[in-house]
């Protein structure tokens, strides 16, 4: 009995140990490394960088179940990220055209071609040099991320959300997706206005 | 080797071999057993104890019990995930106290209302007997109560449909997180649609370039 | 880190290789791929000696007198060693027929069969030390111990020297010198394993040789 207690655990740690290892593996590929763009971010005139993961993710969730706006965005936002787990947004202007180089951009684009990620959409167009892709990645019947990477002469932006969320939603709530005019009180009580 | 001979008393050694030849007074003699006791207690054969099934197979059996242990308290794990995040779907989709139940059928509703109060009343007569004719009189007199009041709201028109809407708490941290959510939401959405645009720009082309042919 | 797939693959098969690897050296992973040890010749050994003390116990506990006996030539030289060391040479002999007696007696409670050697060295251990718990403090000396010109006298004398010793080395040195059973002998009849012997014996006579004034 004792041996079997003795084998027991040290099993039990090993498939532990494995299944944690695997779980970690597999939730982190979904995740784009955007380490390549400080380049980029250099000589851009305009940098938009927004990181929405974790504890401001869970924070901004718990905001958006509060606010009852007459339209209802609020809750069909609600509804299109409720299993969100991470967005992350890298927009750069440049003043004149060609001004960053490609391959900097092709480097995402390159972590699009690892196993997982599906295209969904694909755009080249001259004018401008615009190019589009819209990659997907499922693990099972679930959507576990999104990656958008939008390139033109005179910017760039890309977009990595990690988790399942509503896509036609969200691109139907474009434009409406303002902070909707609304009191709030903040910390100590003072009453500010909406944005 | 002197060692060798103190060990298994290979070789010689001199002074170990006077020792022996001098302790060799006390070693025991009688080397007869002793009489065993006449009236002892029978001595039975014990017999080997079953071997369970798990202890055959220790190493198979801990593998079996370990494996089944981790994928259950896995399920488990998901199982509540998916609860919670249900709940907090369920939460966010609670409407307000202030805002009325809308009725969809109001015959329907009556005549709900009217079954309740006669399942209450039948309730009433078989789980207590005993109850009083004027507590079976209050309780028609409060679900007719009920039943105007219902009326009551659904044919009220309220005044003042542009209501100010409720000043909402929030504290620094929670305002700062939603700004940033709704900023990357906006870029994300306002991105898709470009990108929905265009293809269906592009889808737009092609049916037309199909039909001029 | 950087996102590749094949990278996390690779780690997580170096870190399962290297854990296992870490694994293997210890008995658990071996028996969890059913692999089997090498065994050494002297364990074989006394896998074998163990079975055939099992084998005795239970033709004991079945009724056979002669198996008894046969237990008593085994082992009496062992007790009797044990309690040499420790109670008065008169009652040694007494007290060695108490122990075989006790341990007929209580052979059927042994759980484990293969270990009736230590089980009853460890009987002879506890009834020395309850000789002395029981014997009074005015009893009379027996008289042949004050002789001190006979030849017991010189082995008493040897005999108390290696009294004072510690218990580990004053048993197997009585057991080796007094009873004459060689260092295999000693360490199969107390269970010990031969380098423990070994090592008793080889501590046990520097001491008495430098209590004796003998020159190695």
């Amino acid at each position: 009995m004792k041996l079997l207690i003795k084998h027991s655990i040290k099993i039990f740690m090993l498939s532990t140990f494995l299944l944690t290892a695997i779980t970690a593996a597999n939730a982190q590929t979904a995740r784009l490394q955007f380490d390549n763009l400080k380049v980029i971010g250099d000589k851009a005139r305009d940098v938009v960088e927004v990181n929405v993961d974790g504890n401001i993710l869970k924070l901004a969730k718990r905001v958006l179940v509060k606010i009852n706006d007459k339209d209802g965005n609020a809750k069909k936002v609600g509804e299109a990220i409720k299993d969100l787990e991470g967005i992350y947004v890298r927009v750069f202007r440049f003043e004149n055209a060609n001004e960053y180089d490609m391959a900097d951009v092709d480097s995402i684009r390159s972590q699009l071609k690892n196993p997982g990620w599906e295209k969904l959409a694909n755009v080249r167009s001259k004018k401008n040099n615009q190019k589009i892709d819209v990659y997907t990645m499922f693990s099972g019947d679930v959507m576990s991320g999104v990656a958008v990477v939008i390139s033109e002469d005179k910017s760039i932006a890309l977009v990595n959300v990690i988790g399942p969320i509503d896509i036609e939603l969200l691109a139907e709530l474009g434009g409406k997706l303002n902070i909707p005019d609304m009191d709030i009180i903040v910390g100590d009580g003072k009453k500010k206005e909406g944005n | 080797m002197k060692e060798d001979y103190l060990w298994d008393k290979a070789g010689s050694d001199p002074e170990i071999e006077k020792l022996e030849n001098t302790l060799i007074v006390l070693r025991q003699k009688d080397t007869t057993p002793p009489e065993l006791p006449e009236k002892s207690f029978v001595i039975t054969k014990t017999e080997a104890p079953q071997k369970r099934w798990f202890s055959l197979f220790p190493m198979r059996t801990a593998a079996i019990a370990c494996v089944a242990l981790v994928v259950v308290s896995f399920s488990i794990f998901q199982y509540l995930r998916i609860e919670n995040t249900n709940l907090a779907q369920k939460t966010s989709e609670t409407p307000s106290k202030k805002n009325p139940v809308s009725v969809k059928n109001p015959t329907e509703r009556k005549q709900q209302v009217e079954d309740e109060n006669l399942i209450t009343s039948q309730v009433i007569s078989t789980k207590e007997p005993k109850i009083t004719q004027r507590a079976v009189k209050l309780k028609r007199r409060a679900s007719a109560r009920f039943r105007h009041r219902k009326a009551f709201a659904r044919n009220f028109k309220p005044r003042n449909l542009a209501k100010k809407p409720k000043a909402i708490k929030l504290t620094l941290e929670e305002k700062e997180a939603y700004d940033q959510l709704m900023k990357a939401l906006a870029i994300t959405s306002s991105q898709l649609q470009i990108a929905r645009d265009k293809i269906r720009g592009t889808e737009e082309k092609s049916v037309l370039n199909i039909t001029r042919r | 880190m950087v996102n590749d797939g094949k990278f996390y693959n690779r780690f997580i098969y170096f870190v399962v290789h290297h854990f296992l690897e870490k694994m293997s050296e210890s008995r658990t992973i071996s028996n969890l791929f059913f692999l089997r040890k090498r065994e050494t010749k002297a364990a074989a050994a006394k896998a074998q000696e163990a079975s055939k003390e099992a084998r005795l116990v239970e033709r004991i506990c079945a009724g056979e007198k002669d198996a008894f006996d046969e237990l008593y030539k085994n082992l009496s030289p062992m007790v009797h060693g044990i309690i040499l060391a420790r109670v008065p040479r008169d009652e040694v002999d007494d007290i060695v027929q108490d122990v075989f007696i006790s341990a007929y007696n209580n052979l059927h409670k042994l759980r484990d069969k293969k270990a009736v050697n230590s089980w009853v060295a460890r009987i002879a251990r506890n009834r020395a030390v309850e000789f002395y718990r029981r014997r009074k403090l005015y009893d009379e000396l027996p008289e042949n111990l004050s002789h001190k010109e006979s030849a017991k006298a010189e082995a008493s004398e040897i005999l108390d020297v290696i009294r004072e010793m510690p218990e580990a080395y004053k048993d197997n040195l009585i057991m080796r010198l007094v009873e004459g059973m060689t260092g295999p002998e000693i360490a199969e009849k107390t269970g010990l394993s031969h380098s423990s012997v070994r090592v008793n014996l080889h501590r046990g006579m520097r001491i008495l040789r430098g209590r004796l004034g003998i020159k190695e």
